[in-house]
């Protein structure tokens, strides 16, 4: 869960993935003549210095948008201003909360929270994994419960979202047998 | 942003797969290649040897192409149509969505499939390692070995994966069948 935009993703590449095949598709009409295609002149002084100018800026550019990727993930949930100061509740404490709520249950085997702020609304994503067959139905009324009580607690309901995972260890955890 | 619109938003982005990962190793290649071509333009202007291929050197090759430069053409066509590919296929992780009235709730198919098998083994009474549950976008398949001289009642069992799956109402929806192996196993 990050802010990049995903859809531009898309474009980028698909805009890459053209200029890649139609690059292939000249070197290929100079072989085999298909259309009639002006050739590329030999590079002039000028033209070197416009060339490596164009290149600076590609560079530039992919360095920025490989460096904005990600990005959205806040360690405060909860910012509160008023005239005597302000309080603000961080992420670690929501996941502590959480996780000592759900801690009972035998079925869960991690719980990890995050924040993230999403057009300027702090989500709070939630990562429960499980062992294998465990009850779906319990796992989620009891982080349903737990989510409730941090409402109580924080006075305030913040968007929560539930991802229930099967992790590498939950491979590796026994079945409860006894049911 | 309401939840109403935050959530979906929320659950799209947990099941489909983000381009991140992709777009970063497209673009730093690109780079790359610009800092070579920035490099090779710069030595050509100021009249030094170049590194590798001299720019002049580089549009004869492309004006008059060799076996060589067809070659590189040809994985260069390769490499741009699996950037567009990766660029149009939804890219879909294995998850279901569950409703709920406080949270945004996304479960991975093998949870589910481990939650149904579990459902199932109760029903039949059969130990757990006998009954195996494949969950994919739409259809959810249990397999039940019986114990021998105790035979397993198929439709009843589906009728109790089935219930179990509209409990849960994940989306998309999802069919359940269950196959009862022909063959049993003697003990638990």
């Amino acid at each position: 869960m990050t802010r990049s935009n995903r859809f531009l993703n898309r474009a980028l590449l698909a805009l890459v993935g053209v200029v890649l095949i139609s690059g292939a598709a000249y070197i290929a009409n100079r072989e085999y003549a298909a259309i009639e295609l002006a050739e590329i002149p030999t590079p002039t002084i000028t033209g070197l210095w416009v060339a490596a100018a164009v290149a600076l800026v590609v560079v530039v550019l992919a360095a920025m948008w490989i460096f904005s990727r990600g990005g959205g993930r806040t360690r405060t949930v909860i910012r509160r201003e008023s005239e005597e100061g302000a309080a603000s509740i961080e992420t670690r404490v929501v996941s502590d909360l959480i996780s000592e709520d759900l801690a009972r249950l035998p079925d869960v085997v991690d719980v990890k929270a995050a924040a993230f702020t999403v057009r300027g609304t702090t989500a709070l994503e939630l990562r429960v994994t499980t062992r294998s067959g465990a009850d779906l139905r319990i796992v989620v009324d009891s982080v349903e419960r737990a989510v409730a009580r941090l409402d109580e607690v924080l006075e305030t309901r913040i968007p929560v979202l539930l991802h229930v995972a099967s992790g590498v260890r939950a491979g590796f955890a026994r079945q409860q047998r006894v049911r | 942003m309401t939840e109403q619109q935050l959530y979906p938003r929320l659950v799209r982005r947990t099941i489909f797969r983000s381009r991140s990962a992709a777009v970063i190793i497209a673009l730093t290649v690109t780079a790359l290649a610009a800092v070579y071509v920035g490099i090779e333009s710069v030595l050509a202007a100021l009249e030094l040897p170049a590194l590798l291929v001299s720019p002049a050197e580089l549009v004869d090759a492309v004006n008059s192409p060799s076996s060589l430069t067809l070659g590189i053409a040809a994985a260069a066509a390769v490499v741009g149509l699996v950037l567009v590919l990766v660029a149009i296929i939804p890219s879909r992780r294995g998850r279901h969505e569950l409703p709920n009235d406080r949270m945004a709730v996304v479960v991975d198919d093998s949870v589910l499939a481990g939650a149904i098998g579990a459902a199932v083994t109760r029903e039949a009474g059969v130990p757990a390692s006998r009954v195996g549950t494949v969950v994919s976008r739409t259809r959810g398949e249990v397999r039940v070995t019986p114990t021998s001289g105790s035979p397993l009642d198929h439709s009843i069992l589906e009728a109790t994966a089935s219930s179990f799956v509209a409990t849960l109402a994940p989306k998309p929806q999802l069919r359940v069948a269950v196959t009862v192996a022909s063959g049993g196993v003697v003990g638990s």
